[in-house]
């Protein structure tokens, strides 16, 4: 079966399924989706909210180097590291969107009094929600009340480095890119 | 109509260095059929405490933890 093309009114839900997905699709194209119609790939059961394309809850990755094979978002709890400074109680946020193999983090450290980095390159947070292949270090930025500093992911040990020293506040913010 | 919340550990995967990652899906449910899911993740290290941790994971991080998993990692990380 190849679908060529398919114009679709009113609400409705999209499933391509495995079989269709793995033949060459011949020229053809989506002119008109509803709003609030939801497309499944890969076998996906299309999301019962929104509009959009609905991806697998496990990736089915693709080496294709034009095919986007993966979408996900979601919180993930980062935990603190060793060169992290923590007066009164700890407590941690984090979200993060994967698109592809590129996987964008925010987090949040804190503690109830206050936090701190008072070494440079120690681990102050740990906790990525996917480690990696291929290379292991990426750059990106944290700062809290009063000072930006650079840290740097290592993929390896799915910790995050502090590149240099930050004064104690109550939170430390922090985001980067990274690849898996 | 009965709505539920549905909670449980769908992934999990331990890394060659001993990493094991997991992620938690909530499912709200309307009458079996699945209005919205979320994620979340987490990433272990070995030897790391595991209070708080599900216990399908722990039993997960307690085989994948040898102690020879445990010193090779620390080796790695100066630890």
């Amino acid at each position: 079966m190849t679908l060529r093309s398919a114009i679709i009114t009113g609400t409705a839900n999209i499933n391509i399924n495995g079989t269709v997905g793995a033949t060459t699709p011949s020229t053809g194209a989506f002119t008109t989706v509803a709003a609030n119609t939801t497309v499944g790939v890969g076998g996906a059961t299309p999301s019962a909210s929104g509009a959009g394309i609905s991806f697998p809850a496990t990736q089915s990755a693709s080496t294709d180097a034009n095919t986007l094979d993966d979408y996900e978002e979601g919180t993930w709890t980062p935990s603190q590291g060793a060169g992290l400074t923590v007066v009164g109680t700890f407590s941690s946020a984090g979200t993060y969107t994967k698109i592809g193999r590129s996987v964008t983090i925010y987090g949040r450290v804190s503690g109830s009094t206050t936090v701190a980095v008072t070494a440079s390159n120690t681990v102050f947070c740990a906790g990525l929600p996917f480690s990696g292949g291929g290379d292991n270090v990426y750059p990106g930025v944290a700062q809290n009340n009063s000072t930006t500093a650079g840290m740097f992911t290592q993929l390896t040990t799915t910790t995050i480095y502090a590149v240099g020293t930050m004064p104690a506040t109550t939170n430390i913010y922090f985001s980067t890119t990274y690849f898996v | 109509m009965a709505i539920t919340k549905e909670t449980a550990i769908d992934q999990i995967t331990v890394t060659e260095n001993g990493i094991v990652l997991y992620r938690e899906a909530t499912r709200i449910m309307e009458d079996g059929v699945e209005l919205t899911k979320t994620y979340h993740r987490n990433s272990l290290t070995p030897a790391q405490d595991l209070t708080g941790v599900p216990d399908k994971v722990v039993a997960i991080c307690k085989t994948a933890w040898t102690s020879e998993v445990i010193a090779k990692y620390n080796e790695t990380t100066g630890a």
